[in-house]
């Protein structure tokens, strides 16, 4: 096993991967920019070590400066996390090249997954089910109608290099092809460096339903069921659980997609954590998307339904171990649920509320589990994405596990930035989200609205009163003077 | 009847009014709290919702004012030009999401206080017009 483990990411997941290093005795390097110099991560590891400057340009994108840390530090192996360099080939090379062990699937391995048009073709070559489509990127206009007649409109332009919707487009007839095509195809440069795009027949109302895998480095290679992550919002999952309620009614489909998956997976060599996203119709037909070559933000529900720890068996995978598990050992019980808390105006279009974290109450009690990476008085940075902290619970039913997640809910409070805590509080008593139909446009017609304050008007004078100097600062209670966020 | 309030800890009252009984925050700032845990924000507090209400009164509506904390990714409009109501003035990035300002109404651009890169707060005067 590794004695120094360097994280090379930030927020609740560097919090978490810091976490599993101590309990598995190993120590702990966390690195930061300018912005998290006082970051939970920072404060929780063994050592720390400075990167650069804010933007993740000038730091936690940076492969020298990441490589140069675990070397001053004497790490002997890097977590990347999820999102920044995790995903990056680059990045598995250079800590090879560097003897240092990069723990996740080997650079060739995300090469050959990374790329989803690599990866349909990886998929149809195993025999795995696709979304009927292109098997290459589609340059030229003509190629493109062509095949969109074929199989139908309407159809979806997706950047090879993708992901989170990013160089993205649904076109329902050849008349609004020709621009579709062009402003993905440019989305795709800005955002990838890459204008590769390639077309996809467009399921009506899917589900978004993903496999955990877990490979080791001798040749065993295992599944560990599905979460289920149709809510989505920009194509950004919002709410993920384990098992999908679609499991209930179709007990087989679970195993068909697990299979599946291990064989696209076994086709690419592939080690360490992974997960194989689908998109499931109406008929349970489920289609291959693409691969994840890291762990997700997610898979604390995965962890909490398999009473496995993903990030335990990571380290025992790089290192070397043979995976503790077989497939037949892998026990599924309860449902968990995960709610992503952001920093966000549900009520302002979702847009990102960075700042100071003025007062903050935390969930505990009977199956909650809280990953945070934010304490009260901490600002959240500009500069990344708007995650605070993944509240994920279970329990016995997934009917049980939504009451346990309201009350969880309710016993959360952020202040001093807007956040999505009401959205949650409205969305999971959404009589179709208790049913389970869920579909990833669920959302787009998901109305959230702002409740009205219960007695706001009486109980801000009483405070007033009650504190002459903030009688200054508090406008006249009126009805209409308080709005949630 | 006359409420009956106790500090719990420094920021969270016990308040007693007609007979019921509330827990609240506040946050440092005192432009929050949370009754029973719902949050709410004071609206006076809220640049947008003061520039929204200050639409047609004067200085309020000669301002283009940042909604929230964020970086100026681009200038869609220069002092001197002329702009429609609803045409873009410029664009702010936070957390990875762009979003369009708009102007307010019909006008001419006075001055963009602000350039490319530059970072800006809650409420900070970005963009004036004539």
């Amino acid at each position: 096993m590794f004695g120094k483990v360097l994280v090379a990411n930030r927020g609740e997941i560097a919090v978490r991967v810091l976490r599993a290093l101590r309990e598995r005795r190993i120590r702990s390097v966390a690195v930061y920019s300018d912005a998290d110099r006082k970051s939970l991560a920072v404060q929780l590891a063994d050592e720390a070590a400075y990167l650069g400057p804010s933007p993740s340009s000038e730091s936690y994108l940076r492969i020298d400066k990441l490589i140069a840390a675990a070397r001053l530090h004497g790490a002997d192996a890097i977590h990347p996390g999820y999102g920044f360099l995790s995903e990056n080939a680059d990045f598995a090379a250079a800590c090879a090249e560097a003897g240092i062990v990069f723990i996740g699937p080997t650079a060739a391995a995300i090469r050959s997954l990374g790329s989803k048009t690599a990866a349909r073709q990886l998929a149809l070559r195993v025999g795995a089910p696709v979304v009927p489509g292109t098997a290459a990127a589609v340059t030229d206009l003509g190629e493109a109608k062509r095949i969109a007649s074929q199989i139908g409109y309407p159809v979806m332009i997706k950047a090879a290099a993708g992901g989170g919707g990013k160089g993205m487009r649904v076109v329902d007839r050849e008349a609004n092809l020709a621009a579709a095509l062009r402003d993905a195809s440019s989305e795709a440069e800005r955002s990838f460096t890459s204008a590769e795009v390639y077309l996809e027949k467009a399921l009506i109302r899917p589900r978004h339903i993903e496999i955990q895998l877990f490979g080791d480095h001798h040749g065993n290679l295992i599944h560990l069921g599905e979460r289920e992550c149709s809510l989505q919002r920009r194509h950004q999952k919002v709410i993920e659980e384990s098992p999908s309620p679609l499991s209930a009614i179709d007990p087989t489909l679970r195993h068909r997609m697990g299979e599946a998956a291990i064989e696209i997976a076994r086709a690419a060599g592939y080690t360490n954590a992974g997960t194989a996203e689908f998109l499931v119709d109406a008929e349970h037909n489920f289609y291959f998307l693409e691969m994840n070559t890291r762990l997700q933000v997610e898979h604390p529900v995965t962890e909490l339904v398999t009473q496995l720890d993903l990030v335990h068996l990571q380290l025992d995978v790089a290192s070397g171990a043979v995976l503790p598990h077989r497939q037949e050992d892998i026990r599924w019980s309860g449902s968990a649920i995960e709610c992503r808390l952001y920093a966000e105006d549900p009520a302002n279009n979702f847009f990102p509320s960075p700042g100071v974290i003025e007062r903050l109450e935390l969930p505990s009690g009977p199956g909650v589990r809280l990953d945070s990476g934010v304490y009260e008085g901490w600002t959240v940075p500009l500069d990344y994405d708007p995650l605070l902290a993944k509240l994920a619970v279970w329990a016995p039913d997934r009917l049980t596990a939504i009451a346990r997640m309201e009350r969880a809910l309710r016993e959360t409070v952020i202040l001093g930035i807007r956040n999505n805590v009401h959205f949650f509080r409205q969305l999971i008593a959404d009589p179709a989200f208790v049913a389970g139909e869920l579909h990833t446009t669920f959302l787009n017609t998901f109305n959230y609205s702002d409740p009205a304050p219960p007695v706001g008007d009486a109980l801000v004078a009483a405070l007033a009163a009650y504190r002459p100097k903030a009688a200054e600062a508090l406008p006249v209670a009126r009805r209409s003077a308080w709005r949630n966020s | 009847m006359e409420p009956d309030i106790v500090e719990i800890r420094p920021g969270v009252y016990s308040v007693l009014l007609n007979g019921q009984s509330f827990v609240i925050h506040e946050s440092l700032s005192s432009e929050w709290i949370a009754v029973n845990s719902m949050e709410w924000l004071r609206v006076l507090a809220d640049p947008r919702a003061r520039s929204k209400s200050g639409g047609s009164a004067g200085s309020a509506a000669r301002e283009v004012k940042a909604a929230m904390p964020g970086k100026v990714v681009r200038v869609l409009a220069q002092a001197g030009e002329a702009v429609e109501a609803g045409q873009g003035l410029l664009i702010l990035e936070a957390m990875k999401m762009q979003n369009e300002l708009k102007s307010p109404r019909a006008g001419v651009v006075a001055a963009v206080r602000v350039e490319e890169g530059s970072t800006v707060t809650s409420g900070q005067v970005l963009v004036t017009l004539e």
